[in-house]
């Protein structure tokens, strides 16, 4: 990246940075009183802007400004497929959120795992589920993590080291939570939204995608790389099918997305929210996949994927003063989906551990304060733990996402199914989330990430749900009645 | 109405490694699968507005009670 794109960026971020702090402390102040429910869920009244920008600003993460362009420079134009699996999760969360952020205003439901509770009733259900929604958003944590050290090692060009990066955003973050909970999440989350939008937008001019522009690309994309043109082979729309499922089913349950359903101040925001939301991956995702399109012209073949955007805005930023001003807001916007991304889960995070761990063992019965107070503490503590662990990366980011996704699958059937199917048992689905887990373990083990190019985590949650199925049509096969109960039958 | 969207998103249909044609400057089945989600954004904004009903405060019907 040349210097003065850094100097320019730097600024920028700095600036923002204070934005982010201050909008944090200004929140603190609306927010006397220090419930669970006040803390993690800004008092259930989050209005129809603030809940939409931060389901936005939540969803996309730094990975979506950074990686997604480099996937369509790797693999082409099949990659138009992030759009639909980024809808895909809408569509999955109109099956359920609906009836589920009924419930949860009427039971004030704080965690994920208070539905599981009321809907399941059994402690070693919600006990597991919590355990794997803890290991999979602790993983994403860690990703958005490391990712504040690549994005500010990257685009500073090597400026700022990674630890700095690291221990800076993060500091900024947990400060900003700490001091405001959700109310100040939710309000960075907003700017952090605006600044994504301005940044695509920018993105947008940038390209500049008319159909004589797109037709020269195209075919020169196509005189260059055929196979990244042509219709797809088999196996590849058997991936596209997987992703779609995969993404959309782990993507709803995302704890903070399902702590958002439940701080909608109503329904009806709810339904504003989902109607804008669905048609933002036709700008987010849709104008990343235009960018590293024109990436494959731009840049040589064979390219790091991760580095097509640095490279991009660095041949962008010297053409005009204007590109140089939009490659600057496309930086923040990166940096900003990162830390939008990590407040959202660590909150999440800092509730489950605090009301479902905490709360509910060492500290039975303790007053909400009291807890509010403790997740506060284990939020340092899990920050603490994870940058330690992400200044010294054994994995890489690609890998920590796809673990996370392939987890979080396994538990959307307590949602999705346990909403809208009351016939289902408790132990069906204790059953299906077992099997489930065990078949994406057993793939993983046996070497076999994907089979038949479908994601193992996919196929583990397809066990799920026929065990689900069967185990609650046919209680009989799994339990048999006691034999004077068959006796009576005869 | 998803599943016939989301399935006619993904080029399954169409034969494999087969040369695109150009339409509107992009591989026709590029377009095909942007026109199914933009058909999905549309379908689902629909289903909001008509068929998402919220009942009034402290109404409705009552939620999920399973077989624990």
């Amino acid at each position: 990246m040349s210097p003065s794109l850094a100097l320019g960026a730097g600024a920028a971020v700095g600036l923002y940075l204070l934005v982010l702090i201050s909008v944090g402390y200004a929140t603190r102040r609306r927010g006397a009183r220090t419930g669970l429910g006040d803390f993690y869920l800004a008092g259930r009244n989050l209005g129809g802007f603030v809940l939409l920008l931060t389901l936005y600003a939540t969803q996309y993460s730094g990975n979506t400004l950074l990686g997604y362009p480099g996937e369509a420079f790797r693999i082409g134009y099949a990659w138009v497929m992030s759009v639909g699996f980024m809808m895909a999760i809408i569509v999955v969360y109109l099956i359920f959120a609906p009836r589920l952020q009924r419930i949860a205003r009427r039971h004030a439901f704080v965690t994920p795992g208070d539905w599981i509770t009321h809907r399941f009733g059994s402690p070693r259900l919600t006990l597991l589920a919590n355990v794997l929604l803890v290991l999979a958003i602790s993983n994403y944590l860690l990703a958005q993590l490391m990712a504040m050290g690549h994005v500010t090692e990257g685009l500073s060009g090597g400026a700022v080291p990674y630890w700095v990066g690291v221990v800076l955003l993060t500091l900024v973050v947990i400060v900003y939570e700490t001091v405001g909970g959700m109310r100040a999440v939710a309000w960075t989350d907003c700017v952090q939204g605006v600044m994504l939008l301005v940044g695509l937008a920018g993105l947008l001019v940038a390209v500049v995608p008319t159909p004589a522009h797109l037709t020269e690309l195209t075919l020169a994309v196509a005189a260059e790389a055929p196979e990244k043109v042509a219709v797809p082979a088999w196996e590849v729309s058997r991936n596209w099918l997987s992703t779609l499922l995969l993404i959309g089913f782990s993507g709803a349950v995302y704890p903070h997305a399902i702590q958002r359903i439940y701080a909608a101040r109503d329904a009806a925001t709810l339904k504003r929210a989902f109607s804008v939301m669905v048609f933002l991956p036709l700008v987010t995702t849709g104008v990343m996949f235009m960018v590293g399109i024109l990436a494959i012209r731009e840049l040589p073949a064979g390219g790091d994927a991760d580095q097509v955007m640095p490279a991009l805005l660095t041949a962008w930023s010297g053409r005009s003063v204007l590109l140089y001003l939009l490659c600057v807001t496309v930086i923040t916007a990166v940096v900003a989906a990162v830390m939008s991304t990590a407040d959202s889960v660590l909150l999440s995070l800092s509730s489950i551990l605090a009301k479902d761990v905490v709360g509910g063992t060492l500290l039975e019965g303790a007053s909400e304060e009291r807890l509010t107070r403790i997740g506060k503490l284990l939020s340092w503590v899990v920050v603490g733990v994870l940058v330690i662990v992400a200044l010294s990366p054994r994995v890489t980011l690609w890998g920590l996402t796809e673990i996370k996704m392939e987890i979080l699958a396994q538990v959307a059937p307590l949602f999705v199914l346990g909403v809208t199917w009351r016939r289902l048992t408790t132990a069906a689905a204790f059953g299906g989330l077992l099997a489930g887990c065990a078949t994406y373990a057993g793939l993983l083990l046996a070497g076999l990430p994907t089979v038949w190019n479908v994601h193992a985590g996919v196929v583990g949650l397809g066990v799920n749900v026929a065990v689900c199925v069967t185990m609650t049509r046919f209680p009989a096969w799994i339990a048999p009645p006691p034999s004077g109960a068959r006796a009576a039958e005869r | 109405m998803y599943v016939f969207l989301f399935a006619a998103s993904v080029p399954w249909y169409l034969p494999a490694g087969s040369p695109a044609r150009l339409w509107f400057g992009l591989p026709h089945w590029v377009v095909i699968s942007l026109s199914a989600y933009l058909a999905v954004a549309v379908f689902t904004a629909y289903v909001v507005a008509r068929h998402w009903s919220v009942p009034p405060a402290g109404e409705g019907p009552d939620d999920a009670e399973g077989e624990p």
